[in-house]
């Protein structure tokens, strides 16, 4: 009986080590392993498996080789119960971080199983501007780049093994990074052969952006921060400082400085009449584009921004008296305001004709009047001679008539008025005609003008 | 004696309340091919409600108006009205009004054909000017034209008797270049490297300093304004032409 337990005794062991197995576990699927597995930078995962139908021990799990690590083990000894799913599974995470650009080997033992694990030589990557190869996992700093500006660095790829290297991978991602550039996959490196490539990071915000290069199975992070440096102040420049109506100005946006960085915004137009009743004169407006509305973009180098694409914005003061307001919003800077003053005018005569007619004399004159209170007319004829008639100055009270005009207009204070004239006697002979027009700021005289026929 | 006469029998009554209207300088085309009028006063212009499109070539004479679409000629009034259409050859056409500005010709190119606007109504005038070579027409009185030809760069100027078609005479115009356009009054609008230019009868000249467009038109927007047309940006400009008040403005864009 004795003999017999000692002979089951001593079996045990050798029938528990008979029911592991170890697999390469992809994420998805486990794969059998053999003596040897070739495995690249970065954590690669193995599951012990218990193929038998009892219970199995695992009591040594060992790894020598340097630059590998295991990440994860299950705390020994461990019982792993007859495999009937993943979560049967015993895991050990390996990680193999090479610090040199080299041919690696370690060995991992579980139990009595030995595997072999060995890693191919592999390129070094080094900074242009630097001697020392790039560890992977390293993180290579771009610093800080300003928003709209573009940072390159430049990297040697280089073949240090006695053998071909041949690099199948070689890529850039992240947000504002773009690469490798000058250099594309797949790459062949004899011995002792070098490549170059660079990395660019031209970052559209001022936050801080990560990226990966991946060199075949290597990866290293890429960093940099994003420099949202400001607009340089701008201000509002007008063609002419000069406050009227019915005067066509322009506008534009110097900088104080050339901009580092690109920036957009708008610009408006707004009117606020000084006229009682009045509310707005469509006649103020931007003359290309949108009427009161301008895009405002500025470029690296800009001294002056461009509004509507040009480098000035022609507009048109109308002919109302209020003040034209306006407002230059520009990135994140506070809206800037600058103003125009339309000052209250006497009325401005922009035409004055007159014609006879068959026992009439027909006076026409256009203008504006930028305070809409035209009232009294005033028209002296003279003969051929250019003396006045005796019958003097003709008045007409006309502001009933200019009040319904300007109520109803969409022409702001401007208008053409039209007076008719019976004359009793020969017509040809009146020579000319002088006018005056009144509103609430004072009189314009309209100078002696001869008829026509 | 004689100065109380006349003062006794001549005298001017008072009017009845002046008509007060929106000031109209004219029509102009927009770069959309649409026909608007113009309001305003030098330095304020809005632009009316569209009254026609698809419009080619236009003109305006403060009373009477001609457009040309790509198949149609057209008389229309101050408010844009249809006065009369007449099928035409397609492309652009040039415009003269007389004096008085109520007769008109119209001049196309592509079929080399002048057709006059006389009492309401079109009538083709057997007249073929030298093809490919008319610059531009006035017509200095409701009787006559004058065909503005341009001969290897040099421009003439040739003096048709509408009634007879026949030329009764020429002259060279020195120092005048095309594009240009050829008022009734015999002022002729053009330009040069500073500006624009508008040559009196008399040979005087005013010039209004202005950075011309690389390519442009010129098209008569009323009785005392020319509308100039940049081809490659699409601006229009309103360049005033009467006598003493010369100058040159921007018309505002549609608004959009």
């Amino acid at each position: 009986m004795i003999p017999r337990a000692l002979f089951f005794a001593a079996l045990l062991p050798l029938s528990a080590l008979a029911q592991l197995q170890v697999f390469e576990f992809d994420g998805t699927n486990d794969n059998p392993v053999g003596t040897v597995v070739n495995l690249g930078a970065g954590e690669t995962r193995f599951h012990v498996r218990n193929t038998g139908s009892a219970p199995a021990e695992i009591d040594t799990i060992l790894l020598s080789g340097y630059d590998f690590a295991i990440q994860s083990e299950p705390s020994l000894p461990y019982t792993l119960a007859p495999y009937v799913g993943l979560a049967s599974e015993a895991e050990i995470d390996v990680d193999f971080t090479p610090t040199i650009a080299a041919s690696y080997s370690a060995t991992l033992v579980v139990n009595t199983i030995s595997i072999v694990l060995v890693s191919a030589p592999t390129a070094a990557v080094t900074l242009a501007d630097g001697n020392t190869a790039l560890n992977t996992g390293a993180t290579v700093d771009f610093g800080s780049v300003a928003v709209g500006s573009t940072k390159t660095l430049g990297f040697f790829l280089s073949n240090l093994s006695p053998g071909n290297i041949d690099v199948g991978t070689l890529a850039v991602s992240g947000a504002y990074f773009a690469g490798p550039i000058g250099l594309s996959a797949p790459v062949s490196l004899t011995p002792g052969q070098t490549a170059s490539f660079k990395v660019s990071f031209a970052p559209q915000s001022g936050t801080l952006a990560q990226g990966v290069l991946t060199v075949g199975t290597s990866t290293f992070k890429l960093a940099g921060q994003g420099l949202s440096q400001p607009l340089p102040s701008a201000s509002i420049v007008f063609a002419s400082d000069v406050g009227a109506s019915a005067q066509q100005n322009s506008v534009s946006i110097p900088l104080a400085s050339a901009s580092q960085v690109t920036g957009y915004g708008t610009l408006t137009l707004a009117f606020q009449s000084s006229v009682t009743g009045v509310v707005d004169d469509p006649a103020i407006q931007f003359l290309s584009g949108p009427l009161r509305k301008a895009t405002v973009s500025i470029a690296v180098g800009d001294t002056s921004a461009e509004i509507g694409g040009q480098p000035s914005m022609a507009f048109q003061t109308g002919a109302t008296a209020g003040t034209i307001t306006f407002t230059l919003t520009l990135g994140n800077n506070a809206p800037q305001l600058s103003t125009l003053v339309i000052p209250p005018s006497t009325i401005s005569l922009d035409g004055f004709t007159a014609v006879r007619k068959y026992g009439a004399l027909d006076v026409a004159l256009s203008g504006f009047d930028n305070t809409y209170s035209a009232s009294q007319l005033a028209f002296t004829f003279y003969d051929l001679k250019g003396l006045p008639l005796p019958q003097g100055a003709i008045n007409v009270d006309a502001a009933t008539t200019f009040q319904q005009y300007f109520a109803t207009t969409q022409v702001g204070g401007m208008f053409a008025l039209l007076a008719t004239f019976p004359v009793t006697g020969n017509v040809t002979q009146i020579g000319f005609v002088a006018a005056q027009i009144t509103n609430s700021t004072g009189s314009t005289n309209a100078q002696q003008i001869p008829f026509g026929n | 004696m004689k100065q109380f006469l006349i003062a006794s029998i001549l005298a001017v009554s008072a009017s009845a309340q002046p008509a007060i209207q929106a000031p109209q300088i004219g029509f102009a085309g927009q770069v959309n091919g649409t026909l608007r009028p113009v309001y305003g006063v030098a330095g304020s212009f809005i632009l009316g409600p569209p009254v026609a499109s698809k419009v080619i070539s236009q003109a305006f004479s403060g009373s009477l108006g001609l457009l040309k679409t790509d198949a149609t000629l057209v008389a229309f009034d101050g408010e844009g009205h249809v006065f009369a259409s007449m099928d035409a050859a397609a492309g652009p056409a040039l415009f003269a009004f007389s004096p008085d500005g109520v007769t008109a010709l119209a001049y196309v190119a592509s079929s080399n054909t002048l057709v006059e606007w006389r009492g309401g109504k079109f009538s083709t005038v057997p007249f073929t000017p030298e093809p490919d070579t008319v610059a531009a027409i006035a017509m200095p009185n409701a009787f006559d034209a004058a065909i503005i030809i341009d001969r290897n760069g040099d421009l003439w100027e040739s003096w048709l008797e509408l009634e007879h078609a026949s030329v009764s005479s020429q002259r060279a115009l020195a120092g005048i270049t095309s594009p240009l356009l050829a008022q009734a009054s015999g002022d002729f609008v053009y330009g040069d490297a500073s500006g624009i230019v508008v040559r009196k009868p008399d040979n005087s000249e005013v010039h209004v300093a202005a950075r011309m467009p690389a390519k442009f038109s010129l098209q008569q927007m009323g009785s005392d304004w020319v509308q100039l047309a940049d081809l490659e940006s699409g601006r229009r400009f309103a360049i005033r032409i009467s006598s003493g008040h010369e100058c040159l403005f921007q018309l505002p864009e549609a608004a959009q």
